[in-house]
């Protein structure tokens, strides 16, 4: 149905219809080119061998190496303990990523059906500490942690994940919490469901979308986060990918190939993810900023 | 059924003798445990040898406080409506510990820090002003630091919002294909920051880097067209600027590499134009409009809230910038790409003066909350709710 329905408002490839748009796809391309240019550049810069690398360019084809040098991403794996630091980051981010769906749907939840003294003011409380800078708590947050006997654990950058789970979670959570007819809350209450089990099995299950929604950012933000393992954590053993890049670049600072090899296989795990769950990504951004 | 007068405080535990338990429980923890953990740490003589005895108890104390709190909240509701709104309390204490632990204890403990001398590992010393009076006239580096992030933000803010809006109404057309380009377009966005910093790092590279390679011309005779003209010719720049390694033009290629990513902005663009109910264009098409007047008349307004929505977290994101800097030119050359982070992020975990950069982060704060106050008060001159006009639903 909604496949008949696009081709019919959107129309099928025609000659004429190319004409018309033209200038439109000479404008997307043109961008789309300019987008893509560095992941080209990086791609194929991983392939070359060193010399190749800093040979003067003189034709379109010496951007592209001569011939692939699959070689080199092996070797960039070994060099910034691959393995080890993907397993760190996947167990980081599980954590931090099961803290934030888990707090903020309750959170949210909260804020959303029921009703207590100071939940508006909260909520307000809430929506405020986005205007917050993190430096200004960066500080005293670090002193905890080191106080607490958890530097160079990965306790600091999953721990705060429980803990409210981050205002952009909640906010967008609650939006899609309002959305669902109390009635139904009701209907459950009446048939002898409490107030854990009208949040388990009646708001959870239809803001699966939210959720997903929620997880990608989530993954996304501990994935990609930098500051957090740098400051936290200082065993190269316990690195983050993040972090053995970085760690990577300083030792093999003029290593182009393999350091545009690592920066790959950094971006590829995400990129996947993009693909896959483009819809959830795009919907996210969608009502953080629409309603936001 | 009438309501009945509530009992306070009982109302809860009903009961005479959970009462009593209470009371017990109030007396042990706020009376004696205070007195015996006072005895043991003159035992041991330190604070912080006895922080994992001091530290359950606190938890506990919090933990009795906050239930007191609830039940005075409540004191004068009904018995469901009490029960709701302690399931409401339990619902939002995650979010509750985590503000009061990791944004409204470490805020407080930021301001006194703030006006101290630390390192960290000594005790702080209470200096007063000293460090924010250091830091806006007395530190060179400091002001550079400003005027980087402000310029940066004067042109990468104003180019990223105006690129994003460009890019959104190109994305916004029904052609075959769009959401392919939508997809490329939302890729940069969604990279870590460490592996985009190297990979423009090396696209910024002086000799080798791909943007060189392209202005200076070596490339070009694969589009060469016109017969008579030598490579020299078709030449765009002939000494390309050596980017990330001249202090002249290092920002300006943080400016441009910001560039690429507004893919973010352009997504939330993208769904404020398709919030625009087509009516409004088919009526004004009806009185005659052109393209630029249905941009300028309905367009820019209707997408005004998200402009706004942009600008905000534009000007708070464009403080923010540290990755980039921190990884591929580390402040440098001659402070000329020292962001206010980088800064922050050095004096405090590569010179341990701690208090100086929480005084930093507070100025960081106070310059934020400026400017977004200013975004926020002219935002009633310029931003169009569709709501005021209609008045109530």
């Amino acid at each position: 149905m909604a496949t008949i329905a696009k081709q019919e408002k959107i129309g099928k490839w025609s000659t004429s219809r190319l004409k018309a748009n033209a200038l439109t796809y000479f404008l997307l391309i043109t961008g789309s080119a300019l987008v893509l240019v560095p992941f080209v550049w990086m791609v194929s810069s991983s392939l070359k061998d060193p010399g190749e690398i800093f040979k003067q360019v003189r034709t379109f084809r010496d951007v592209f190496p001569a011939k692939p040098l699959w070689g080199n991403y092996p070797e960039a794996l070994k060099f910034m303990n691959f393995t080890g630091c993907l397993r760190n980051t996947c167990i980081i981010t599980f954590f931090a990523m099961a803290g934030q769906i888990m707090s903020a749907s309750l959170v949210a939840f909260g804020f959303a059906r029921m009703r207590f003294p100071g939940r508006d003011v909260l909520f307000i409380v809430l929506l405020a500490t986005i205007m917050l800078p993190p430096q200004v708590t960066l500080i005293p947050i670090f002193k905890i942690f080191t106080t607490l006997g958890w530097y160079d654990t990965f306790f600091p950058l999953t721990v705060p994940a429980f803990f409210g789970g981050g205002v952009f979670a909640v906010f967008l959570l609650r939006q899609y919490y309002m959305t669902i007819p109390i009635e139904m809350d009701e209907a459950a209450k009446i048939d002898g469901a409490g107030t854990f089990g009208i949040f388990t099995k009646v708001i959870l299950p239809q803001v699966k979308p939210a959720l997903g929604t929620v997880a990608i950012f989530s993954f996304m933000g501990h994935w990609n986060d930098f500051l957090g393992p740098l400051i936290y954590l200082s065993d190269p053993a316990k690195r983050t990918l993040a972090l053995a890049l970085y760690a990577f670049q300083g030792e093999h600072a003029t290593d182009w190939h393999l350091l545009m090899a690592a920066a790959t296989v950094v971006m590829l795990p995400l990129l996947t993810i993009f693909f896959c769950a483009q819809k959830y990504f795009i919907q996210g951004v969608v009502i953080s900023g629409v309603k936001g | 059924m009438g309501k009945k007068p509530i009992d306070r405080f009982t109302e809860a535990s009903a009961g005479a003798g959970w009462r009593v338990f209470w009371w017990a429980v109030y007396l042990l923890v706020f009376v004696a445990v205070p007195i015996a953990l006072h005895a043991y740490i003159k035992h041991t003589g330190s604070v912080a040898q006895s922080l994992k005895f001091i530290l359950p108890w606190i938890i506990f104390c919090l933990v009795l406080i906050g239930r007191m709190i609830v039940l005075f909240a409540t004191r004068n509701m009904p018995r469901m409506a009490r029960k709701e709104a302690t399931e409401g309390y339990l619902c939002i204490l995650p979010w509750l510990i985590g503000f009061c632990s990791f944004t409204l204890g470490p805020m407080i403990f930021s301001i006194y820090i703030a006006m101290c001398d630390w390192d960290i590992i000594n005790a702080p010393r209470f200096v007063g002003l000293a460090n924010f009076q250091q830091a806006l006239f007395h530190d060179f580096r400091f002001i550079q630091a400003l005027k980087v992030t402000i310029v940066y933000a004067m042109f990468a803010l104003p180019l990223g919002l105006i690129g994003s809006l460009m890019v959104a109404l190109l994305l916004n057309q029904k052609v075959r294909g769009m959401s392919w380009f939508r997809t490329i377009f939302y890729i940069p966005a969604i990279l870590p920051g460490v592996a985009t910093a190297m990979v423009w790092k090396w696209i910024f590279n002086p000799e080798n880097g791909i943007l060189n390679i392209f202005l200076s011309s070596k490339i070009w005779p694969w589009l060469h067209i016109g017969k008579g003209l030598s490579v020299e010719h078709i030449a765009l720049v002939n000494t390309p600027p050596p980017w990330l390694a001249d202090p002249k033009w290092a920002l300006p290629a943080f400016i441009l590499m910001s560039l690429w990513g507004i893919g973010g902005g352009m997504i939330i663009y993208l769904a404020g134009l398709q919030g625009i109910p087509t009516q409004l264009y088919e009526a004004a098409e009806i009185d005659g409009a052109n393209p630029i007047q249905k941009f300028r008349k309905i367009t820019l307004p209707m997408v005004s809230p998200t402009i706004f929505f942009n600008l905000v977290m534009g000007v708070i994101g464009s403080f923010q910038v540290f990755t980039s800097s921190f990884v591929m030119t580390a402040g440098g050359p001659a402070y000329a790409t020292l962001f206010y982070l980088l800064y922050l992020y050095q004096k405090a975990f590569q010179y341990f003066q701690m208090g100086y950069a929480a005084a930093m982060a507070w100025i960081l704060f106070v310059v934020i909350l400026i400017c977004t106050l200013l975004v926020f008060k002219s935002s009633s001159a310029w931003v169009y709710y569709e709501g005021e006009l209609k008045g109530k639903r």
